[in-house]
């Protein structure tokens, strides 16, 4: 799968590339909102893994909401990987268009079934 | 022209300064010519620039007198706008700049406290001279605040009489964004603000500590999953081999590779065993001696036959002490491991291995106890045959490891989690560092003075197939205890059985 990843934590991000590279799939880093619509829009990737409080114009919410205006990136899962750990936040996120939410720290085990999941989704299409 | 100049040429700064000089003097020339053409009187007094009388061709030339001011005070210290960039406190810098404004100063509660910001000196002393431009001039209103994260300087708006005020303006908007601040007219006032010094990189660390926070956490996320990983057998990145390592497959299957694997080497073992044992004369009977003599002639010193069933009885204890081990290890095969799960009662399968052990521990003088079970202990979630090896092994290394005449005790206790049964020795204590290491096989038999970690390690095996806890811990006999915790078994458990060893305690030495 090619997996973009938008989150401004640069220590963060490099797990999440070291873990979904580790299985096989490909990543594409954003360190903004605005690069990674920028991105994801340019390529359409098959999953975005997003962070919410992102700095700069843009922050996760309006990434979702914007992602989910495009036709290139309407259909594409968005996964939700914040700090943020408020049933409002989380309400706000799905409503945005977000398909799932986790709370950091996630468990990695939990983030690659998760991506498998949309794999094998991706697949039956 | 260029910036930098050659030597004895004017740079481009001191040229502009000149120029500056040049106009603004004209603009005084032209002032006082047109001031004798309007009157044909005597020039007056030289006026301000914010003169508010000045009307017509007088504000124009205002206007231009402003901006000569300007630009000449641009020049007054090149050094300075060459460019210190640091932290400058905005009060003493209005001093220097409007030595005539009427500054008022507020610096703010403790903990926000000072009016020092970080920027470039030259641009600075320029936004304020064009600000104070601005307001009412050389007398203007200043205030100076520290506001929470900001300074703020606002200065009280003169009239509007300027042609360049717009562009002003926009230039102190772009400015005051340059350095993370704003500009902008509140009420009669101008307002410039600028993120105070320390603001910013606060709130920097703030976000650099709130990451490797939140990196940390993650990475301690990482690191359960891993070890969870490994302890569950789940799959986990590790390149495969073959056969793949245990750790690596689900628990069943696991523990059906390590009994195959003690069985083969079991069955071995005894193969060799078996016709080693065959060569040595049982104890009954008199040994064949003449196998001792090379030339098999016969011994005819007592000495010499003494000496001979010494060694014998060297080989008989070494021979019988490999047996047990191979009987440890065989008795691993003996479980199916598809048939781990199942209840039994702890003090029924172990006065049933106490008694099969009675003999073994009379012969080397140990007295072996069994402390009544508790009316109410639990049914432990094992299956009876796999439960019988595992406590087999515990009492049989506990037997080993005890010195003639001393204890071995086996007790049971309810626990919160489930059934638990003790075992207890008078053997050599097994210092707490060591003790991982000895279950896990990683030291040399002998080492603590105890002959095997074999029966151990079994043991655990069976116990982390079930998913009991193993506990070790020094013994009160001042050996070593080696405790049990089971799950409770279902509530389709097995009834209590009456043995006679459940009423009282068992001393079975």
């Amino acid at each position: 799968m090619r997996i973009l990843i938008i989150e401004d934590a640069d220590s963060i991000r490099r797990m999440i590339e070291a873990l979904v590279t580790g299985r096989g799939h490909s990543v594409e880093p954003a360190n903004s909102g605005a690069r990674g619509v920028e991105l994801a829009i340019a390529q359409a990737p098959d999953l975005v893994l997003l962070d919410l409080n992102l700095p700069g114009t843009l922050d996760g919410f309006q990434v979702c909401e914007k992602l989910r205006a495009e036709p290139n990136t309407k259909n594409v899962p968005i996964v939700i990987i914040s700090a943020l750990d408020d049933q409002d936040s989380k309400a706000r996120a799905l409503a945005a268009g977000a398909n799932a939410y986790y709370t950091k720290p996630f468990s990695p085990m939990a983030l690659l079934k998760e991506i498998e999941g949309r794999k094998r989704d991706a697949e039956k299409k | 022209m260029t910036a930098a100049m050659s030597k004895g040429r004017l740079t481009r700064q001191e040229l502009g300064w000149l120029l500056t000089q040049e106009a603004s003097g004209a603009a005084e020339r032209l002032r006082v010519g047109v001031q004798v053409l309007k009157t044909n009187a005597p020039p007056a007094p030289l006026p301000g620039a914010d003169d508010p009388s000045a009307t017509g061709l007088d504000a124009t030339l205002n206007v231009l007198d402003d901006a000569m001011k300007m630009l000449s005070s641009l020049h007054t210290k090149p050094a300075a706008i060459k460019g210190r960039r640091g932290r400058i406190d905005l009060a003493a810098l209005i001093w220097e700049v409007a030595p005539d404004a009427r500054v008022s100063i507020e610096t703010g509660p403790v903990e926000r406290s000072g009016t020092e910001i970080f920027a470039d000196e030259g641009e600075l002393r320029r936004m304020l001279h064009v600000l104070i431009g601005q307001g009412t001039g050389a007398g203007s209103a200043v205030t100076i605040k520290r506001d929470g994260e900001d300074v703020r300087v606002a200065v009280v708006l003169g009239p509007d009489s300027s042609a360049t005020a717009e562009t002003e303006r926009a230039w102190l908007a772009r400015m005051a964004i340059r350095y993370g601040g704003r500009y902008e007219l509140e009420g009669g006032a101008e307002v410039l603000s600028f993120p105070a010094d320390g603001v910013s990189e606060r709130k920097e660390r703030e976000a650099l500590r709130k990451e490797l926070d939140e990196a940390r956490k993650q990475g301690e996320a990482y690191a359960r999953e891993l070890a969870q990983a490994y302890a569950h057998g789940e799959e986990v990145s590790t390149p495969s081999t073959l056969p793949p390592p245990l750790h690596l497959m689900p628990t069943a299957e696991r523990f059906g590779a390590l009994s195959k694997f003690a069985g083969g080497i079991a069955a071995e073992l005894r193969t060799i065993l078996s016709a080693a044992a065959r060569q040595v004369p049982s104890k009954a009977g008199q040994p064949p001696l003449t196998a001792l003599t090379p030339s098999g002639g016969t011994p005819s010193m007592p000495l010499q036959i003494a000496d001979a069933e010494e060694r014998w009885d060297v080989v008989r204890r070494a021979l019988a002490r490999a047996q047990d081990f191979v009987g440890a290890l065989a008795s691993l095969s003996d479980i199916d491991a598809q048939d781990l799960s199942g209840a039994c009662r702890l003090d029924e399968v172990s006065g049933n291995v106490n008694g099969a052990l009675q003999g073994r521990a009379d012969k080397l003088g140990v007295k072996l106890v069994m402390t009544p079970a508790p009316d109410d202990l639990p049914p432990a979630h094992i299956a009876a045959r796999a439960c019988t090896v595992l406590v087999r092994n515990l009492v049989e290394q506990a037997i080993s490891a005890s010195p003639k005449g001393s204890e071995v005790r086996v007790s049971f206790s309810h626990e919160e989690a489930g059934p638990r049964l003790s075992v207890e020795d008078s053997g050599a204590p097994l210092p707490s560092g060591a003790r991982r290491a000895f279950v896990a096989l990683e030291v040399e038999p002998g080492t603590y003075g105890r002959a095997s970690c074999v029966p151990l390690n079994i043991a655990a095996e069976i116990a982390g197939a079930v998913e009991a806890t193993v506990e070790l811990a020094d013994s009160p006999l001042g050996g070593l205890r080696v405790s049990v915790t089971f799950g409770r078994a279902p509530r389709s458990a097995p009834a209590r059985a009456t043995t006679g060893h459940e009423t009282s305690g068992h001393e079975m030495g």
